[in-house]
């Protein structure tokens, strides 16, 4: 599906789009009107390319194949605001820590704003990060790695399971939980 | 200076003797929360070279915290802001005396969500975020178990605890505990217990020696090892081996030398009873007779 927004300078890359879909095993199903790729929502009209409700759509060829792309992307100057606040990260300054700690929180509570019309897989790696710079106060180089990895993927208009899977557990392998903000919630273990 | 000398002469004894450790739900719990409250656990278990729970414990962790947050999530899916899942919640949740400890659960749970935001961003938003924090939490929570402990004990071959919370047809989380019942027996319960009789029989005394002494909980345990002795088959039943989780946990970790675990009312007598030592790294953190590995 290829949509005005891709032709702009949009979230939805055309030829990565396309590619990547076909990478992914997809087939050309012509007279497919709407709903075929989960997680995107149909377009109906796309001036740019002259398309109509005949054009061909593509869909997955596997079944059970979870991919989605992004119908808009997440705020990419607040994700390379990320990136670039990891790679200058200095642990031994406990001053700086807290200044970048702090604005890594603000930054992935404003991503949530650009989230919001997003993919479910981009939701839960945003999901699986904030869980992550709450819940520390000080990151280590190999938390650091993971959590550009997790904004580097964010970027990234089309997403599979496979990608949140892999960001979780290399989270869970540097000692953060998927529960963590759950933190305030009595200690209950009971039935 | 001496009793220094002393303390740290014991500690290294210890350090020789006690290196695995076998954990109970209310620790893995303290365990996967934020660094803070997760850090003196962390710290306590790093120099343990084994560490081990039971597949029970992971059952018990699926009902109290699992379900609770996949029903927050499906009703989050009814409503447009958060504001108006906490008048559903309390709606279908606060009249009942039964329901108010997973009604608090999830206003808490909501709280907590709603915490590091700070109103920076639109309610709309704001449920979208907690929804997605929520699908998070109960879809990775298993892989987050599995990753926490070196080895999971599965003596009862619980079929409820090894089914993982999944995302079902229409995007509904599925963190179901099926029923079971004895004329479907798919589990090993019986037979586990049969095999620890011995330990149960140690376990009843200690319940006895405690009288009214001992916790509501272990005395229902107590009612149902009784039946047990009757008619092991009675066990393959979710709502009677419910009863009897802690022991479970524990006798499932018969091998390891230390019991962890935070519900001193339970885990006292059941340390005593199985003759293991009983840690307790949440209210020992203060406490200079601690005894674990490192010190």
């Amino acid at each position: 599906m290829i949509t005005k927004d891709s032709m702009t300078g949009g979230a939805v890359d055309m030829a990565g789009f396309v590619s990547s879909l076909t990478e992914a095993g997809t087939n050309i199903v012509p007279g497919t009107t709407k709903g075929n790729v989960p997680g995107r929502k149909a377009r109906s009209t796309n001036a740019t390319l002259g398309a109509d409700e005949e054009a061909p759509q593509l869909v997955p060829s596997r079944a059970g194949t979870q991919y989605a792309s992004a119908p808009r992307g997440l705020d990419k100057a607040l994700l390379r605001r990320a990136v670039t606040i990891l790679e200058s990260f200095d642990s031994h300054d406990v001053v700086a820590t807290q200044l970048d700690m702090d604005a890594l929180r603000g930054l992935v509570v404003e991503l949530w704003e650009s989230a919001q019309s997003a993919t479910q897989l981009h939701q839960d790696i945003l999901a699986l990060i904030e869980e992550a710079v709450l819940s520390v106060t000080s990151l280590s180089q190999a938390q650091i790695l993971a959590l550009k990895e997790g904004f580097r993927d964010l970027a990234n208009p089309i997403l599979v399971q496979v990608h949140v899977d892999l960001i979780r557990d290399r989270l869970i392998a540097q000692g953060f939980s998927p529960l963590a903000l759950l933190s305030e919630l009595a200690d209950d273990g009971s039935n | 200076m001496a009793a220094t000398e002393k303390g740290a002469q014991t500690r290294s004894v210890a350090a020789k003797v006690v290196t695995a450790v076998h954990l109970d739900t209310s620790l893995q719990i303290e365990r996967c929360k934020a660094g803070r409250k997760a850090k003196p656990i962390v710290s306590f278990l790093r120099d343990f070279r084994f560490v081990s729970t039971s597949s029970y414990a992971k059952l018990e962790f699926k009902r109290a915290w699992l379900q609770r947050l996949a029903y927050l999530y499906s009703l989050s899916g009814q409503v447009k802001t958060i504001g108006e899942l906490s008048g559903v919640l309390a709606d279908k949740l606060g009249s009942h005396p039964l329901h108010r400890r997973q009604l608090s659960t999830c206003l808490q749970a909501i709280e907590a969500f709603l915490l590091p935001t700070n109103d920076k961003i639109s309610e709309a938003v704001q449920l979208t975020r907690m929804r997605a924090h929520l699908r998070v939490a109960v879809l990775n929570a298993y892989s987050w178990w599995e990753a926490s402990v070196t080895h999971e004990y599965n003596g009862t071959n619980c079929i409820r605890a090894s089914e993982r919370p999944r995302i079902s047809g229409g995007g509904k989380l599925d963190v179901s505990i099926p029923k079971c019942r004895r004329n479907a027996i798919r589990c090993r319960i019986h037979s586990f217990l049969q095999d620890n009789r011995e330990h149960l029989r140690a376990i009843k005394a200690e319940i006895d020696r405690l009288g009214s002494n001992a916790s509501d909980e272990l005395k229902g345990a107590r009612a149902v090892l009784d039946i047990f002795e009757d008619d092991a088959e009675k066990m393959c039943q979710d709502d009677i081996c419910v009863k009897l989780g802690d022991i479970l946990v524990a006798i499932d970790g018969i091998n390891i030398e230390s019991f962890a675990a935070n519900n001193d009312k339970e885990w006292v007598p059941l340390a005593r009873a199985l003759q293991k030592h009983l840690l307790n790294p949440l209210r020992l953190q203060n406490c200079e007779s601690l005894q674990q590995p490192g010190g």
